[in-house]
């Protein structure tokens, strides 16, 4: 990927754009820009809301503000890699096989994965204010980093070279094998004995546990970081799409390069 | 480092990462899509 693009900086036959072209930005329209003013909003709404208008905690104190941006990010990666599962599916078992479906697969996938990353420094920062040490070997964190890993793989295996068809394939199998992880995830804290704490909101019995203001501040964060996934997984399956677009073209010159070789040689 | 230092790391380390993530990503929309034609362009 980096090689595409380092030949697509220096290629020649790219022009440079120019004029307001260079800067309204390739992969934006209407409803991006949209999306994207939404989703600075609702982040500015985050931080005034977490940082602000939230009350502290009688037992948490003050580090509860770091749950308004630790659970985001961790549903943000839930469901980035719930739908990377789903559009690998998609690629798989339709019967026209779109290379649409991976890329917002690997797209989704990247982006989950920065968020799984953020989730556990933003872990490890309250749990060393909480219990003291910034990493234990519990369940829960240990399946998560373990999760964390297994994307990144997921994002390895994407970039192993082939055909796009080859990539979507074998990326699909992967994507849906790895879902698989998060209910184990999730459940870590019954399946096992945790220092971390089970569910407040997403329970199975329903009981919320929190203050009205602080659950409405996870709401923002909630609402907020899926608004962001939606942006940047717009955005980067786009760019995919130049960045396989500018691959096909590459090769495509270089076999008409390589055809005027031989029909010359045979010619001479 | 008190708690305010540790809360403000939190939410410094997220904005910091999430607005690099998106500058990379505009950064490499503008290098693949120079030659792109936008009427050419699926989205559009």
């Amino acid at each position: 990927m980096s090689a595409t693009l380092t030949n697509a900086e220096n290629d020649p036959r790219l022009g440079t754009r120019s004029g307001f072209g260079r800067w309204a930005g390739v992969t934006s329209t209407g409803f991006s820009r949209g999306l994207g003013i939404a989703t600075i909003v609702g982040l500015v709404w985050l931080v005034l809301f977490g940082l602000v208008f939230s009350p502290q905690d009688i037992v948490q104190d003050s580090s509860v503000r770091i749950l308004y941006v630790h659970v985001p990010t961790a549903w943000v990666a839930y469901l980035a890699f719930g739908f990377t599962a789903f559009s690998s599916a998609m690629y798989l078992f339709r019967k026209k096989k779109s290379l649409a479906w991976d890329r917002v697969a690997g797209a989704s996938a990247e982006i989950g994965v920065m968020f799984m990353g953020l989730t556990l420094i933003t872990g490890a920062l309250w749990g060393r204010l909480t219990w003291g040490v910034f990493w234990a070997w519990d369940a829960r964190l240990t399946t998560t980093a373990f999760l964390f890993v297994t994307y990144i793989g997921y994002l390895a295996v994407r970039r192993l070279g082939g055909s796009h068809q080859a990539r979507a394939k074998r990326s699909s199998i992967f994507g849906l094998l790895a879902v698989l992880e998060i209910p184990l995830v999730h459940f870590s804290v019954l399946l096992w004995r945790s220092l971390h704490q089970e569910a407040s909101v997403a329970n199975p019995n329903g009981d919320v546990k929190m203050d009205g203001l602080m659950l409405f501040s996870l709401f923002v964060g909630i609402i907020s970081f899926s608004l962001l996934y939606f942006w940047l997984v717009l955005h980067r399956q786009r760019v995919l799409y130049l960045e396989d677009r500018y691959e096909d073209a590459d090769l495509d010159s270089a076999l008409a390069e390589r055809r005027s070789e031989s029909q010359a040689a045979s010619n001479g | 480092m008190d708690d305010a230092g540790f809360i403000f790391a939190c939410y410094g380390i997220t904005l910091a990462a999430v607005l690099l993530y998106a500058s990379a990503l505009f950064r490499r929309a503008r290098r693949t899509g120079r030659s792109a034609k936008r009427e050419d362009l699926p989205w559009t």
